[in-house]
């Protein structure tokens, strides 16, 4: 690793410890307080894993690194109803199993390949699956909470609070794309 | 009140109390007391000072915890309220909850308010454009309410003064059925628009595609710096309260004008229970107020009233204020007073897509659309319905959805490729006042101040529903014409109400035996009380109310004070 790349994964750690104390997991206890569902430290584990899966770390942090997984279970905490969160904790219990079954390490680091077509496998939508319930709206949670979180915002794409102008049609440049 | 001393009634007389400080009342205000006249304006809930009271006005938008979102237990608790688009986490703390005000539905009615200091002029969606004489010649021409006592000519004098000051931006389109004002610059259209705009030229004559006017200050003039207000900065986060100004509402514009003046007393958390009448004089003498936090009840007195609670409420108000010579409520000789209430229908939209413009974008976020003036039954009667619709146009590009997993997806979002052009319309229709649309007073439940609650009985009619089905072919059929592709339309069955574009119940009329205003917005039996906000409509027409409001109440006061003078 050259030095550049080394200060460059600093700055972005630094970024993920800042905004995410979650990081340091405790045995026993989430890193967030849940109101409705209940999760296990070692399911918010495997989301972490899971987030960092569906937007991984490289030149920049994961999905994981930025919260984006305990965003996701706010959301499904505080703004899904109940039937959509009985669906989700069903789904990642059926994912703790499959994964169980199929070789832990699947998740652990370096199997890139095997993690993605884990995932691909497992989002299939089938009558006796129960993943998708799971997987579904947590795929669009963690896209949203990592789009959607400061870090990003600032610094990968830029949020502008105050456009000043708008100009109604110009020739389409990163400029014009919107965060 | 004979145990009232008179000290205590010298100590509360103004020349004027203007009830209600959102857009006309925050008008009734500046006027009166830019004219000299001590003025105590009456708000029900709490203040909110400019740039001071926008909790949420520079949040980032992951400095939200839901990003914008509402929880279920907010919609839970809220079913009416949540269903406005501008109810979502930065704006919700400005909006009334449904437990905290409830009212009585015959049938479903969203009754959306917002009370506080500055009223829904904080959340309002800032078009504004110009009522002509297709629109004031309605009823007379079509038979239905009652004639307008006023025309255009009556009021574009009153819309010139009000545009000056608020600051209005806006092309010149010459368009008869939407008269020219006095207009900052023009926001733009996108690509997709302005190529709409042509398209439609191209084959219709009497059918215009224009960007809306609106309370925006696109450049602004000495007038707007003297209110401390600048430029519109495109970031569409209005309904936070506007850091700049940029945008039209009492609280930037009239509210701090009048209490620079001196004259203007403004109180906040007082409930206006009633409009107290004087039988020796035949005149209001003043008003009934109770302190929502201590529940005290106090009397204030004043040479003049203005009632500006907010279309419903100002029913509501006056409906409560009896006396041996009203006893259905003041004015209320002829028993319409709550009858003949109307709104916006907002039910359809159509979408559809356009490929084409794939190497061009709009950049910035404008605060603002295209508008569809009302084509329909406009020089004469041409269809089965009465009438016709505004309708609201607007396009615009999202990104591509980003697929995949791992890196393809980082990657996609990291690098987002717009997608499409989108392009939507939706209705403003107008509807026809009928008696059976009414608000009256609960017989029997009061609010915790021991106020009747409201009793709103509200529905469609079917000139509604073909008014809807009219504007789903017409514009399905110029959306196909321009070639957008993929168009669908959509019936959002919302209840009334939900448009925020109530209107009447104390309309204005040249018979007291039919009407409840005159053409000066004096109640006909109690000259002193003026009813100037969305009560006082006798039709609705298709634009967007607030500028007609704002007009109105200026022409009122002017007139107000005129008499004042007169009878010295």
């Amino acid at each position: 690793m050259n030095r550049r790349d080394l200060i460059r994964q600093m700055v972005w750690m630094g970024a993920g410890i800042a905004f995410l104390p979650s990081c340091v997991y405790k045995q026993d206890q989430l890193s967030i307080q849940l109101k409705k569902i209940q999760i296990t430290p070692a399911q918010e584990k495997l989301l972490f894993s899971l987030a960092n899966t569906i937007i991984p770390p490289g030149d920049s942090p994961g999905a994981a690194d930025l919260g984006a997984h305990l965003f996701a279970l706010k959301m499904v905490d505080d703004c899904f109803n109940k039937e959509d969160q009985e669906k989700f904790v069903r789904g990642l219990k059926a994912m703790q199993e499959h994964i169980k079954k199929n070789g832990a390490d699947v998740l652990e680091e370096k199997v890139e390949d095997g993690k993605l077509s884990l995932l691909k496998t497992v989002s299939q939508k089938s009558d006796n699956n129960e993943i998708p319930g799971f997987l579904d709206p947590f795929r669009r949670l963690v896209v949203f909470g990592y789009t959607q979180s400061e870090y990003v915002m600032t610094n990968l794409v830029p949020y502008k609070l105050i456009p000043g102008k708008y100009h109604g049609c110009v020739p389409v440049t990163t400029s014009t794309i919107k965060s | 009140m004979g145990n009232l001393n008179l000290k205590g009634v010298k100590e509360n007389t103004y020349d004027a109390i203007v009830i209600g400080s959102g857009i006309s009342g925050g008008w009734a205000a500046k006027e009166f007391s830019e004219k000299g006249y001590k003025t105590l304006v009456l708000e029900r809930g709490p203040d909110v000072k400019h740039l001071k009271d926008y909790p949420t006005t520079n949040m980032m938008p992951w400095e939200f915890e839901h990003r914008g979102q509402l929880t279920t237990d907010i919609i839970d608790a809220n079913p009416v309220v949540s269903k406005c688009y501008a109810f979502r986490e930065d704006a919700m703390h400005f909006f009334v909850k449904d437990n905290d005000h409830p009212y009585v539905q015959d049938k479903p009615f969203d009754w959306i308010r917002g009370y506080q200091v500055g009223g829904k002029s904080l959340l309002w969606a800032r078009q504004t454009q110009r009522w002509s004489d297709y629109d004031f010649e309605g009823p007379a021409r079509d038979g239905f309410a009652v004639d307008w006592p006023i025309r255009y000519k009556d009021i574009a004098p009153w819309y010139s003064y009000v545009e000056k000051f608020a600051g209005i931006s806006g092309n010149k389109d010459g368009i008869a059925t939407l008269p020219d004002g006095e207009f900052l610059p023009p926001m733009e259209l996108n690509c997709v628009e302005q190529y709409f705009k042509e398209k439609v030229a191209s084959r219709y004559n009497d059918r215009h595609i224009i960007i809306g006017r609106a309370a925006h200050i696109t450049a602004p003039q000495q007038i707007h710096l003297d209110q401390g207000r600048a430029q519109c900065q495109n970031r569409n986060l209005c309904q936070r309260g506007c850091p700049f100004g940029g945008y039209f509402s009492s609280n930037s514009s009239t509210i701090p004008w009048a209490l620079k003046t001196g004259n203007m007393t403004l109180q906040p958390n007082s409930v206006v229970e009633s409009i107290i009448y004087d039988e020796k004089s035949n005149k209001a003498s003043g008003v009934r107020v109770i302190d929502t936090v201590t529940k005290k009840a106090t009397e204030y007195f004043a040479s003049v009233i203005f009632v500006n609670a907010a279309a419903l409420n100002t029913n509501l108000i006056l409906l409560n204020s009896t006396s041996s010579r009203f006893p259905n409520g003041l004015g209320n000789d002829n028993g319409l007073l709550g009858k003949y209430v109307a709104f916006h229908n907002y039910r359809g939209r159509v979408n559809a897509e356009y490929d084409g413009f794939k190497d061009k974008n709009s950049e910035g976020r404008r605060p603002n659309g295209g508008y569809i003036p009302r084509f329909r039954n406009v020089l004469k009667q041409e269809t089965g319905f009465l009438r016709g619709y505004a309708a609201g146009f607007g396009a615009w590009r999202s990104n591509q959805p980003a697929n995949g997993w791992g890196n393809e997806l980082k990657s996609a979002l990291l690098n987002p490729e717009p997608g499409p052009w989108q392009v939507n319309s939706h209705i403003m229709g107008e509807t026809i006042p009928k008696e059976a649309n009414r608000v009256s007073l609960d017989t029997s439940k009061k609010d915790e101040w021991g106020i009747p609650l409201m009793h709103i009985d509200m529905a469609y009619d079917n000139n509604d529903e073909d008014m809807l089905k009219d504007y789903f072919e017409q514009v399905s059929e110029m959306f196909a014409d321009a070639g957008f592709t993929n168009i669908k339309t959509q019936d959002s069955k919302q209840a009334p109400g939900l448009d925020i574009h109530e209107m009447g119940g104390v309309r204005m009329g040249r018979d007291p035996k039919t009407s409840l205003l005159n053409e000066w917005n004096q109640l006909h039996q109690c000259k002193n009380v003026y009813v100037t906000d969305g009560a006082c409509m006798t039709s609705t027409s298709t634009q967007n109310p607030s500028l007609t409001y704002m007009a109105l109440t200026a022409r009122a006061v002017d007139h107000a004070v005129r008499t004042m003078k007169k009878e010295g």
